[in-house]
């Protein structure tokens, strides 16, 4: 009993130390942790202030192309919807690409 | 103790609207006709009734009446007291009543402690650009290859930004 609460402490210990100072050199964890953040808090079903899905897959397809202007600022950070379709149409791309 | 209803004289009434003293004693006070007036639920307010009588007889007291009706007075002020104060909350139902299951609280991006549009005001729109980018999942090389530039100069420009977010992150961690 003693050692199952002192196993669960020390993976909390390492979770958090994880978050805090174990992300790889693309920040990957911390814009994962975002991700959920933002999944969590900011659900928008009337999809109000999103830009077209279509400017969406340009971010994705050609990111050179799209304006932040066109992006509704950072309206994508606060809105689940399109944090959803983001995260769909980048695996769809990394699926095609890997196909290719 | 006596009968307590026989001090309490039947019709009496100080305005037209008040109800007997004997369903009064029953419906509130949990009284029941015969028994001792102390072993109701508001023992306290009897006392207290009882205490104003004493002092009336070490006054010199009048008749026998007039202190069976400072004692129902008291009664039917106390009970009139207790429902004036228990009309002020009204529960209508209960929690088991309450839907289950997920309910979205539609204030919960107010709540949210971070909030990336107040966290990155006044950055500047690259670095703005930037994090969403990667965001998006692209990593930084593809982000700097994105934006026309180095790897080492976005990641640069957007470390503050970075940190900010990152400690807001990790602050909320440890508040949940």
């Amino acid at each position: 009993m003693i050692v199952a609460v002192l196993c669960a402490v020390g993976k909390e210990a390492v979770t958090e130390k994880s978050f805090a100072s174990m992300d790889d050199e693309n920040d990957t964890l911390l814009f994962e942790k975002l991700q959920e953040h933002v999944l969590a808090h900011y659900p928008n079903p009337e999809r109000k202030g999103c830009p077209e899905p279509k400017v969406l897959k340009s971010l994705i397809d050609n990111p050179g192309d799209v304006t932040l202007a066109a992006l509704n600022d950072l309206h994508i950070f606060k809105c689940a919807e399109c944090t959803r379709l983001l995260m769909e149409l980048r695996e769809k791309k990394k699926q095609r690409e890997t196909f290719t | 103790m006596a009968d307590a209803t026989g001090a309490l004289p039947g019709n009496w009434h100080d305005e037209p609207s008040s109800p007997s003293p004997a369903p009064i004693l029953s419906f509130n006070l949990g009284y029941t006709p015969g028994g001792s007036l102390l072993e109701s639920k508001p023992g306290s307010i009897l006392e207290s009734a009882e205490g104003a009588v004493g002092r009336l007889q070490e006054d010199g007291l009048r008749t026998a009446e007039d202190v069976a009706r400072l004692l129902e007075r008291s009664l039917l002020q106390e009970v009139r007291r207790r429902r004036r104060a228990a009309k002020r909350l009204v529960y209508v139902g209960s929690n088991q009543e309450l839907p289950t299951g997920d309910v979205q609280n539609p204030l919960a991006p107010v709540d949210s402690s971070i909030d990336l549009e107040v966290i990155l005001h006044g950055v500047p729109s690259y670095v703005r650009f930037a994090l969403l980018l990667r965001y998006s999942r692209y990593r930084w090389s593809e982000v700097a290859a994105a934006l026309g530039t180095t790897e080492a100069a976005v990641r640069l420009r957007c470390k503050r930004a970075l940190d900010r977010i990152r400690k807001k992150l990790e602050s909320e961690n440890h508040e949940t």
